[in-house]
């Protein structure tokens, strides 16, 4: 199912956050493998080892974007021990790339004060 | 067994000409996804406008000379959020320069066709006139929205017109990419601007991508013959359909044209 806001995952590689937003994580699941489990395949360049598809709505933004439905493929190893009904906050770069997965303890977090990565 | 073969190959012929004609939009008009989060850095420069009952999405934003009376129009590619050029548009030395996207694209309402892009484009001119009045409008087209810029040259007064990667129409790419195997009559959305080419009055810059894959440089090339007012050709050597406008040369070149 699409989203609103549909971001790619990357890990960092040096780079500088430049929009951070607050989501509440409605679900967490596995990625689909494909048939033959064909999106597994390490030979592609989007493979993600472990993906996950996490799935969000934004939260407490101040923006036309309170509300909007979010999802994310990301690798198991930067979830951690998030799971549905909790709040992170996303770093993103370049509008549609997430490089940072932040848990935070509530939606009144400041999340200028989160350093992520 | 001859006869069985042939009318089974009839038969499927039939059936994609059907499935190509009834899909025809949604392969033409592939769409751009709203960037809701490149919206927000936009905000300031958004100029919504109404057209013939549909909200469009659109921007308005300030070029890099501000004491200059040229304003600019830019329509975007069949699969353009137009947003993502505001960047490119800032560098032109002009005052400044207006985009909205196309019905469905992004935030703009409705579906889009041919006819209605084309009665889109007539009112964003009303809307530029109203806005700036008093200042020369550079029309600015790529790809398919060279047809939607030719069109708007055709029907009214522009200083000049500048067309990058411009296709000589719809039916003539289907012709490349199908083989001769689509009857032109079955497209429903022509874009021909090799034929409002020869309408056109404006002062006009054509712009071709040297390895350009999706329009064939011979298709810029008809339209550019078939332009009737004074007119110039630049070739950009290594840029392809999609990064024209991201080299420095061809910025260079339609700011050079632009007050010449």
């Amino acid at each position: 199912m699409s989203a609103d806001i549909e971001l790619n995952w990357e890990w960092p590689a040096d780079r500088v956050i430049e929009d951070r937003i607050l989501i509440k994580i409605t679900d967490i699941r596995k990625a689909s493998s494909g048939l033959f489990g064909i999106k597994k395949s390490p030979s592609l360049a989007n493979s993600l080892p472990d993906p996950q598809v996490i799935s969000g709505v934004v939260v407490n933004s101040g923006s036309s974007i309170d509300t909007k439905s979010v999802k994310l493929v990301a690798p198991q190893l930067e979830i951690q021990e998030v799971k549905a009904g909790s709040y992170v906050m996303l770093g993103i770069v370049s509008s549609t790339i997430c490089i940072c997965i932040a848990p935070v303890d509530n939606k009144e977090t400041d999340l200028s004060s989160i350093s992520c990565p | 067994m001859l006869i069985s073969l042939l009318i089974f190959i009839a038969l499927i012929y039939i059936v994609v000409l059907v499935t190509l004609y009834l899909y025809q939009d949604r392969l033409l008009f592939i769409g751009a996804k709203p960037g809701y989060l490149a919206y927000i850095k936009l905000e300031n420069d958004t100029q919504p406008l109404i057209s013939n009952n549909h909200l469009l999405q659109g921007w308005k934003v300030e070029c890099k000379s501000s004491n200059t009376d040229i304003v600019a129009i830019y329509f975007g590619g069949n699969a353009e959020d137009t947003s993502n050029m505001l960047s490119v548009l800032k560098k032109l030395t002009i005052n400044s320069a207006y985009t909205f996207n196309y019905r469905g694209y992004g935030l703009s309402e409705g579906y889009p066709s041919e006819q209605s892009i084309y009665q889109d484009a007539l009112t964003i001119y009303q809307h530029v006139i109203n806005n700036s009045p008093g200042h020369r409008i550079v029309v600015i087209g790529h790809s398919l929205g060279s047809a939607v810029a030719g069109y708007l040259a055709s029907k009214r007064n522009i200083h000049k017109l500048i067309l990058l990667s411009p296709l000589s129409s719809v039916p003539d790419i289907i012709k490349i990419r199908f083989k001769n195997l689509i009857p032109k009559a079955l497209v429903k959305n022509k874009f021909e601007l090799n034929k409002l080419s020869t309408q056109i009055t404006a002062e006009t810059l054509v712009i071709i991508a040297l390895s350009d894959s999706i329009i064939p440089n011979h298709h810029s090339l008809n339209t550019y013959e078939k332009i009737s007012s004074n007119k110039k050709l630049i070739e950009i050597s290594n840029a392809n359909h999609n990064n024209l406008l991201s080299f420095d040369c061809t910025i260079g070149d339609i700011n050079l044209f632009i007050h010449s």
